[in-house]
């Protein structure tokens, strides 16, 4: 029983319950898994890049072979490329999005089905020349996992094996809504070797959240037997350093893969090691039109988490569609879904007391890795972007 | 910009590089053996480890009580006594004086009256408690700011760390105390229908009266504070293991409803317990359990159960002691298979001698084990043993067969420490204390040797054993052993 060696990718939203257990004070709660990496933004900044590469380069070789003959190339769709004889590489000047999103969560969420509102990006970069661009990212997203709230688990007591009771997690009240916000800095580079052009980006990510009613992320957990208290359980930084390569370039069709090790900034929590963690990331849009397209983004992301003694592997994938609506704003809708395989089971699985009688003492949760799926649709103006939830 | 970006990249592949962690292990083979081992001596373990006799933990001296029929209205010490202690005297030359006083000892001694409810010979009821379980001595046991106030001195250094009532899993996982001081009538938890796990609150007073009294001086320096913990950062060259008697009586006591190690989980327990402890540079040796039905604080039910209440101290009349036993073996299933625990033994002869009554109440689960739940206990006890020989085979670490030895005993009838007087596992017999279940002087005194022989024998070691004039010494020194109790 307790001794297992715990963990949870949203520790945050136990950790409430814990509260919420603990002061009899009930409230939803919530919990999370995320895609996001360090890797993920940067692809954008990327693509861009390396579509006016491509097409700068095939319109030299038009040009060439044509002796003379304009062409021009169309930006892909719904970013804010401009013509590839006029851009050869990174988006130069001043470029911008904000948007507002919210999303619809799926999956065995209990109580919790409601439409999660308060999502928010910001994003502002600049060019300096076709090489060399530099941004600043934030994002501000909510989430619910999957069975976080409808099961009935195990109920323990500190330092005995087996289960002495059941709880049910919905009945009990549990608060554990997770607001994540992340924040970028990045700075790409083009590089051209003979014909391939790609893209090297050394990115700083920030990440800290708020848990429940709480105004922070300290929440307690349960860890190899053990609670553990004060740790900000979702706040955490990382360097990684991305490179994106291109696959596939047609009118229609643009591909590329990127692969990115990061690593922590430092050891947080029960981080016991920080070995570099290789993001691997495939990207591949249809653009029906100038103004549309379709793309699907499927990736193995790593995290470490406070609560996380190693790195959780998520595989996930986004599928989305997006249009220019008016100038340059967008409108966007992506399902994402993604969840660990090396932690299970997923959710609060269980909760053990740290003391006799359960209802008037600490409860600290323990939880396994969470999943989560969800459809988000974003307003905004910019370049619509790919984030996680 | 170009010359920028390649530096960057190299910069960052470097830092990936060195993102390697290396761990260093210490393997069992890799630690000493010899005398260089009995450096630093520490006991893991539960009360049997702790010394605890008579269902108190006493190390003060000079303690007495109005209801003591020992000289003086004495109340006998029991830390001193226990195995552990007489391991480290052996092993290390230490006096038994030394032992006693706190600027010296390595046990953690407790005060008067003693943690726990101890008892002690009575003049009128032949057994009485010195004091209750829930008096202001033991509620200050609860708390961290407290629980000084139990201990003789809290600047001693500890190497006994065991815990009375500790369970294999909670030495591990074992934080704090699992329940609060007792607030109900007679010691007792008031029970919460809307809450069931206050039932479990009696289940866990023991050792959540003895966990800071023993291991709380550590809390500043030890994190999570387990008794596993304070032991490896003890550094220890050597470290006694004895753990899983409570998760057997846990069960035993409380009717088989008692959320106990699975022996699965008593051997994952075990093991982890045992590799933390060499992980921390330490030899290990473990000790496996008697079969607790052979100890008198359990009467077997039938044909013995008449021949017990007939003869000394009981004096049972035939009739009354043959009808009682046929009317429990009615009544409550208790036959020749079955055992009366101590407290509905002297329950039942309470209720005979002051009320004539040759059909006793008696009370489950705590005052007797059926002839089916026996088998159960029996089995449940053998598995334990089995988790427990398996632990140790694994992780390398001797096992010293404390069951083989009280199986011989039960067998033979006793074992002659002083011929014609002691000693026997019958209750009175000299080998356990009032309680029933933890050992008197010499019963003690007997396990060391095993540890010590054990101990000698694998790991080369010089530790001379009691000998057979030092064990007679103790038996007619022990106030739990004939002629003296």
């Amino acid at each position: 029983m307790s001794f297992r060696s715990y963990r949870m990718g949203v520790a945050l939203a136990a950790g409430i319950s814990a509260v919420a257990l603990a002061t009899g004070s009930g409230s939803p709660a919530a919990a999370d898994s995320t895609i996001t990496g360090p890797a993920s933004q940067t692809i954008q900044t990327s693509n861009i890049a390396l579509k006016n590469a491509i097409a700068s380069w095939r319109s030299r070789h038009d040009d060439a072979a044509q002796s003379g003959g304009s062409s021009s190339s169309s930006g892909p769709t719904g970013t804010s490329t401009v013509a590839a004889t006029k851009s050869t590489g990174l988006p130069t000047g001043l470029a911008y999005t904000l948007d507002f999103s919210m999303a619809q969560p799926y999956g065995d969420l209990g109580s919790q089905t409601a439409w999660l509102p308060g999502g928010m990006d910001a994003i502002i970069g600049y060019g300096v020349n076709p090489n060399f661009r530099a941004s600043i990212d934030f994002y501000e997203l909510q989430h619910y996992p999957v069975g976080f709230n409808s099961g009935t688990v195990p109920l323990y007591v500190q330092g005995f094996a087996p289960q002495i009771s059941t709880v049910n997690l919905a009945t009990a009240g549990l608060n554990a809504t997770t607001k994540d916000r992340f924040m970028f800095v990045t700075a790409s580079g083009l590089i051209r070797a003979g014909k391939l052009p790609f893209v090297i980006s050394p990115v700083y990510l920030s990440r800290w959240s708020t848990v429940g009613a709480g105004g922070n992320d300290i929440v307690p957990f349960m860890y190899n037997g053990f609670p553990v208290y004060g740790v900000h359980a979702r706040t955490a930084q990382y360097w990684a350093l991305s490179v994106t390569l291109p696959f596939l370039s047609t009118p229609k069709m643009f591909g590329t893969f990127t692969l990115a090790p990061a690593w922590l900034n430092h050891l947080n929590g029960v981080n016991i090691e920080n070995h570099a963690q290789l993001y691997e990331i495939l990207y591949l849009e249809y653009n029906f039109d100038p103004k549309t397209k379709i793309f699907i983004q499927p990736q193995v992301s790593r995290d470490y988490l406070p609560p996380d003694p190693y790195a959780e592997i998520n595989p996930g994938y986004f599928l989305g569609i997006s249009r220019k609506v008016y100038k340059q704003a967008f409108v966007q809708l992506v399902l994402g879904s993604s969840g660990p395989t090396n932690y299970s089971p997923y959710g609060v699985y269980g909760l053990t007391c740290q003391g006799l009688p359960c209802s008037q003492n600490p409860v600290v949760p323990t939880v396994g890795g969470l999943k989560a799926t969800q459809l988000q649709v974003e307003l905004g103006v910019g370049t619509p972007s790919v984030i996680p939830f | 910009m170009r010359s920028r970006q390649i530096l960057i990249s190299i910069a960052a592949a470097l830092i990936v590089a060195g993102c390697t962690s290396s761990s260093t292990s210490q393997t069992v083979n890799s630690l000493p053996i010899g005398n260089a081992i009995l450096q630093r001596i520490v006991g893991v373990g539960d009360s049997l480890t702790a010394g605890e006799q008579s269902g108190g933990l006493l190390g003060a001296t000079g303690v007495v009580s109005p209801v003591s029929a020992y000289p003086g209205g004495a109340v006998p010490p029991g830390q001193e006594f226990g195995f552990w202690s007489i391991l480290y005297q052996q092993a290390t030359g230490t006096p038994q004086a030394a032992m006693f006083n706190p600027g010296t000892s390595p046990l953690p001694l407790i005060a008067g009256p003693g943690l726990g409810s101890q008892l002690v010979l009575n003049a009128t009821t032949l057994i009485r408690a010195t004091h209750p379980s829930c008096d202001a001595f033991n509620d200050a046991a609860f708390s961290r700011g407290s629980f000084g106030a139990t201990r003789m001195s809290l600047s001693q250094n500890v190497l006994d760390l065991g815990v009375p009532g500790i369970t294999a899993h909670e030495a591990l996982y074992m934080t704090g105390p699992l329940t609060g001081p007792p607030t109900g009538p007679a010691c007792t938890y008031p029970f919460n229908p809307a809450d069931p796990s206050t039932a479990l609150q009696p289940l866990v007073m023991s050792e959540s009266t003895a966990f800071l009294p023993v291991l709380g001086k550590f809390a500043t320096a030890v994190g999570p504070l387990t008794e596993v913990n304070v032991a490896a950062s003890l550094h220890p060259t050597l470290t006694t293991v004895w753990l899983g008697a409570n998760d057997l009586l846990d069960f035993t006591f409380s009717g088989g409803v008692a959320p106990v190690d699975t022996p699965a989980q008593m051997q994952a327990d075990l093991t982890q317990t045992i590799r933390t402890l060499q992980a921390a540079g330490s030899r290990v040796v473990v000790a496996n359990l008697p079969d607790i039905l052979f100890l008198p604080q359990f009467f077997r039910g039938g044909p013995t159960l008449t021949a017990t209440l007939e003869a000394a101290p009981f004096s049972v009349p035939a009739p009354a002691a043959i009808a009682i036993t046929a009317y429990i073996q009615a009544t409550y299933h208790v036959g020749p298979g079955g055992f009366l625990t101590e407290t509905g033994f002297f329950s039942t002869l309470t209720q005979l001698k002051a009320l004539g009554s040759v059909t006793p109440v008696l009370h489950a689960p705590g005052d007797y084990l059926t002839d089916a739940f026996a088998v159960q206990v029996q089995g449940l006890n053998t598995s334990y043993n089995g988790a427990i020989a398996v632990a140790a085979q694994s992780s390398g670490a001797p096992l010293v067969d404390v069951h083989g030895t009280f199986e011989a005993i039960h067998i033979a009838g006793g074992i002659p420490i002083n011929p014609g007087v002691c000693c026997t596992l019958g209750f009175g017999g000299g080998l356990l204390s009032i309680d029933g279940l933890h050992p008197s002087n010499t019963g003690y005194a007997i396990i060391a040797n095993l540890f010590i022989q054990k101990i000698d024998t694998v790991y080369r070691t010089s530790i001379p054993p009691l000998t057979s004039a030092q064990l007679l010494a103790i038996s007619t020194t022990d106030p739990y052993a004939p002629p003296g109790f």
